[in-house]
């Protein structure tokens, strides 16, 4: 067995031959010199083809995938909140109407750019230091789906927004009421084509998400 | 192309590491924190992804994972590895939106999960050991690539990330230099980014 030499020798390769050896771009001759160096026992060399091949192989097993920007920038508004103190209970927001932040159907098509969302219409309303994000599914027979989760913005872990009663409402009518999970997501199924409002109850007040297009341009 | 890239803005918040990142957010430094973002997005939405999700799931498990990030950087800031929180977190994330997901698919009075009307959801546990090195390994090297200047983040991504391989000829055409430049360069830029691993491979 060859003695492992731990310095650079004079007759080792550059670097560039090294990694160009591991990827396979040197000439026969070239290759079976770098080859006959390497199985001499060079440990310098032995070790920079090693990290070369390690690298490679971390970049060949890499499939992940990058969110799409909605999904992204969602998360980068996580920060925006207000850094002001949250109100105590005996402070109420009283009657809030959520504004449009954020309209996923308003946003510019990039020519040639193939999108990696869904027919999926996202909007994201705020209230106060609340935000309720909303996914409306397309249409499937006149119906879609409504899938939403509201957070607070300072708030500690989930506690304000589970349990929250929610009602979705048309022309006064309640259509359907639900409850937040306890992580403040919700989902309506089945909700006809039109435009709603969606009221929320909170410990401190109400909130009113007006306007909300469900199948609608 | 699998894009890497940082703005020249961006470039300083590239440099820092996690600690420093995470205690630029907790002084309300909004560019920190979307760098933060940006670093460990492909970690946290691939793992959903990979454990074959839907991209709703994902999308609402990257949200998730990102609000529990914020609400303790406080804590992550004095000592756990953001990657290794990041992984746990997530895996966690993943096992419960796939529990939900199975519980909705079983009509509900039904005991029967093999009846007909049963839809196979995956079942997501947490990751194996040899997983999460993997997963930390990519992470790793691909925050090296984007730590690389300008150049040498160019071509080392051309060469590592595009979709398809890329000839020297069409690298040189795109980075409008000579083709016997790019090899010499490479091996420049593959021992800035040995530097920059720093024996974390």
């Amino acid at each position: 067995m060859p003695k492992i030499q731990e310095k650079k020798q004079m007759n080792c390769p550059s670097f560039e031959r090294l990694v160009d050896f591991v990827d396979s771009r040197l000439e026969e001759r070239e290759a079976a010199r770098v080859e006959a160096h390497l199985a001499s026992g060079c440990g310098v060399c032995g070790e920079t083809t090693s990290w070369y091949e390690r690298v490679r192989h971390t970049v060949e097993s890499d499939h992940s995938v990058a969110p799409p920007s909605w999904v992204f920038k969602r998360a980068v508004r996580i920060f925006d909140a207000p850094k002001r103190r949250s109100p105590g209970l005996t402070e109420r927001i009283g009657h809030a109407i959520a504004s449009l932040v954020f309209d996923s159907f308003a946003r510019p098509a990039l020519v040639g750019v193939r999108s990696t969302e869904t027919a999926n219409r996202q909007l994201l309303y705020r209230a106060d230091d609340y935000s309720i994000d909303l996914q409306i599914s397309g249409l499937e027979h006149s119906n879609a789906d409504v899938m939403g989760q509201i957070l607070k913005e300072r708030g500690e872990g989930f506690e304000s927004v589970c349990g929250l009663k929610l009602e979705l409402a048309r022309h006064d009518d309640v259509i359907v009421s639900v409850v937040t999970n306890d992580i403040g997501e919700f989902k309506l199924t089945g909700i006809e084509q039109g435009v709603y409002e969606l009221r929320v109850a909170l410990s401190e007040g109400s909130i009113t998400v007006p306007n909300i297009p469900v199948g609608e341009p | 192309m699998k894009h890497i890239g940082a703005t020249k803005a961006s470039e300083n918040l590239n440099e820092r590491d996690d600690r420093a990142l995470v205690v630029a957010c907790l002084e309300g430094d909004h560019a920190a924190w979307e760098a933060l973002i940006r670093r460990y997005q492909r970690l946290i939405y691939s793992i959903p992804i990979k454990a074959r999700l839907s991209q709703e799931d994902a999308a609402d498990i990257f949200q998730s994972v990102c609000l529990k990030l914020y609400e303790k950087l406080n804590t992550i800031r004095d000592g756990e590895r953001v990657s290794s929180w990041l992984i746990t977190t997530t895996s966690r994330e993943c096992w419960r939106i796939s529990a939900r997901n199975r519980r909705e698919a079983i009509p509900s009075g039904s005991d029967d999960e093999n009846g007909s009307n049963f839809i196979e959801i995956p079942a997501t546990g947490l990751l194996a050991d040899e997983e999460r090195e993997v997963l930390e390994r990519q992470h790793q090297l691909r925050h090296a690539v984007e730590a690389l200047p300008d150049r040498c983040r160019e071509l080392i991504s051309m060469l590592f990330y595009h979709e398809n391989e890329l000839s020297y000829v069409d690298i040189a055409g795109r980075m409008k230099m000579p083709v016997p430049s790019i090899g010499p360069t490479r091996a420049r830029c593959l021992e800035k980014l040995r530097k920059l691993l720093a024996g974390k491979l």
